[in-house]
């Protein structure tokens, strides 16, 4: 286990250790929203290891997207909703009950360990129109009527991606938010009796 | 395909997110409150991401990344929907107990 | 990766820091002047003359007053509001361009190895997406804090202003993309490199983009005419009510840190950046530092702007400025998008030769 003395090293061991320290605390709090707030912390952690193996804009993406976002709308729903603490006690006192899937849980990590140390199938030839130039991320992709679309850059080269290989996929994402968005409003809705609405300015 | 992400072999990248898919079962396994199942559910797709990414760079393939994006996407609509639901049952059970969903009709 | 970078960074970084927190300290100063000017008085002008000496002086007493806890409120939540608040203020700073490059100092050299240093702390693929990512962290703060105090009112202006705050990054966020289609880049400094023959608010979709920006921008740092979560009038203070001493400060700091992080934001999107007009002074030596001059002269003007708008414009409702945001500001903002695309892919080279 000799890795190289570069800083890269040791800001993966501190990112992750934040990450599993703040995970293992989201599922142990008593207060959900300490819970939520912790989960911010392993989400912004996990952006610092996307940063450090090259994926920038996925690391951006995640703070954006799931810290920015997502972890806002839970700590909204718990705040409005006023969540007292739960308590862990009436779990605990069954050890039996934690010590089965504790060993459950383990189970798992020592599964996906061992299929890790089998090995890992791959493709010999690189991917489609994917060519690695000096250090950065090239997209060549030839067009018809272009001689080729050239994108270098991460951020580039995942948006050449998106949008000429998985244009379909996008747009369906594209109307699965559409249908998200209607179906929140409409199962969040106060239904309101037939004197509130007269006199409800909306 | 490459064996080092910036002079880290990959192992522990894959490790790492054994260990947050572990803990994310566990959150799932143990806790009662809806809002901590759900937030323990993000945490493992939080996981396959990480994998996703890292033989995204080990394998010289772009395609890695863009699933990633869409992966996010689709936890954002969820993440949408699913609180939606959790609000809708709070109102009629004053809690957010999975244990007190025991009838079909209220 | 070397741990010369990483010294070379450090330096950058701490001289960046005190750059800053001096910076705004003054900034502070400066709100209270021009807020006297505009009111007909002279500000404050006890703690030296003209008031120099003021920044210092309300550090002093920040740093010494008392520090309270209120009754059954959450230690740590209490504490982690102001700190969220004021890393994201700071975060900001990390992408930030303000020049080109210039030649590194000879210890430098001796000590690392590094000759030229640019005048940015870090350059990413994603530059401008990092800074919206960075403003949706800044929701957080408050929304932790109107929570963490154990108190009615702080509850209601927290939830407003974190409704505000993400209902307006839609419109930041759209008027962002029209930059970036017009620039192909989402690095800052290629935004600001493409502007060397024309700025982009004097074409017709940034013209467009720059009003919505800068509606959002007031919307995103809370303050007037969008500062309903700190009316002083309604809310006391808002969702800081209970922060006295230093934890107040810091949210004072965070606050005008967000504002002249947007105003050099707004330079670096709309009005050039660290392009001289008219290109004085283009390929001499100094080219790196007059160009910091100009940056910093614009800075400096959107930083004015804040504190005009402050003193002259009343406040906006709740309602109303919801239905500003949502109703008008996004379809604008999806206009502007669809502007620039069909800008950028005909009109373009007919517009810029215009004014070359």
């Amino acid at each position: 286990m000799n890795l190289p003395n570069t800083p890269e090293v040791y800001l993966f061991f501190l990112f992750s250790t934040i990450c599993v320290l703040t995970s293992i605390s989201v599922i142990f709090q008593k207060n959900p929203v300490f819970s939520a707030v912790s989960l911010v912390f392993t989400f912004f952690s996990l952006a610092g290891i996307y940063g450090i193996m090259g994926a920038l804009f996925i690391a951006t993406m995640q703070v954006l997207v799931y810290a920015g976002a997502i972890m806002v709308l839970i700590v909204f729903v718990l705040m409005l909703l006023s969540q007292r603490a739960e308590s862990l006690s009436k779990f605990l006192k069954n050890p039996i009950k934690v010590l089965v899937l504790s060993i459950f849980a383990f189970c798992f990590f020592f599964a996906l360990q061992s299929a890790l140390n089998t090995g890992v199938p791959f493709n010999a030839n690189p991917g489609k129109g994917y060519v690695k130039v000096d250090t950065q991320n090239t997209y060549q992709y030839p067009i018809a009527g272009t001689t080729s679309v050239s994108a270098t850059g991460n951020v580039a080269t995942v948006g050449a991606a998106t949008f000429l290989d998985y244009l379909l996929p996008f747009e369906l994402i594209s109307l699965l938010l559409l249908v998200a968005v209607i179906g929140a409003v409409i199962l969040a809705k106060r239904r309101l009796s037939a004197e509130e609405t007269k006199d409800t300015i909306l | 395909m490459n064996q080092f992400i910036s002079g880290i072999p990959i192992n522990y990248f894959l490790g790492l997110a054994g260990i947050l898919f572990s803990i994310g079962v566990l959150g799932v396994l143990i806790r009662r409150n809806a809002v901590i199942i759900f937030m323990s559910v993000e945490l493992i797709l939080n996981s396959v991401n990480l994998v996703f990414v890292t033989f995204s760079k080990s394998l010289f393939n772009v395609s890695g990344e863009v699933i990633v994006f869409f992966v996010m996407a689709i936890a954002a609509a969820e993440a949408a929907v699913g609180l939606a639901l959790v609000i809708a049952i709070f109102r009629q059970n004053k809690s957010a107990n999975v244990d007190e969903l025991q009838s079909l009709k209220w | 990766m070397e741990w010369g970078f990483i010294i070379a960074w450090s330096v950058k970084i701490f001289s960046l820091f005190f750059v800053i927190l001096t910076g705004v300290a003054y900034y502070t100063l400066a709100e209270r002047k021009f807020a006297g000017f505009i009111q007909d008085r002279p500000g404050p002008n006890r703690a030296g003359p003209f008031g120099i000496f003021q920044p210092l002086a309300d550090g002093i007493k920040f740093i010494a007053k008392e520090e309270i806890f209120p009754k059954n409120v959450s230690k740590a939540m209490y504490l982690l509001a102001p700190t969220i608040s004021m890393t994201c203020a700071i975060l900001a700073w990390a992408v930030i361009p303000f020049g080109g490059t210039i030649p590194a100092p000879l210890w430098l050299t001796h000590l690392t190895g590094i000759t030229t240093i640019d005048l940015q702390v870090a350059n990413p693929d994603s530059g401008v997406l990092y800074m919206l990512a960075v403003s949706s962290l800044a929701v957080y703060g408050i929304m932790i804090a109107g929570w963490a105090s154990n108190n009615k009112y702080s509850l209601l202006g927290g939830v407003r202003s974190t409704a505000q705050m993400i209902s307006y990054e839609l419109p930041m966020g759209l008027s962002i993309v029209v930059i970036v289609i017009m620039t192909g880049s989402l690095k800052l400094t290629d935004i600001s490199n493409s502007q060397k023959e024309i700025w982009n608010i004097l074409t017709p979709p940034g013209f467009v983009a720059f009003f919505i920006y800068v509606t959002a921008m007031f919307a995103e740092t809370n303050r007037l005419p969008f500062d309903l979560a700190e009316a002083e009038s309604e809310l006391v203070v808002g969702f800081h009510t209970e922060y006295g001493a230093f934890k107040f400060a810091m949210f004072f700091l965070a606050e005008y840190m967000n504002m002249i992080t947007m105003s050099c934001l707004t330079t670096l999107l709309f009005f050039g950046g660290y392009n001289t007009p008219f290109g004085i002074g283009a390929g001499s030596d100094y080219s790196a530092l007059i160009g910091l001059t100009f940056f910093i002269i614009k800075v400096l003007f959107f930083a004015f702007l804040f504190i005009w708008v402050r003193w002259t414009l009343p406040r906006f409702r709740y309602d109303q400025l919801m239905r500003l945001g949502w109703k008008k500001m996004i379809p604008w903002g999806l206009f502007a998008v669809m502007f620039a695309a069909i800008y950028t892919v005909y009109w373009k080279e007919f517009w810029v030769r215009l004014f070359v």
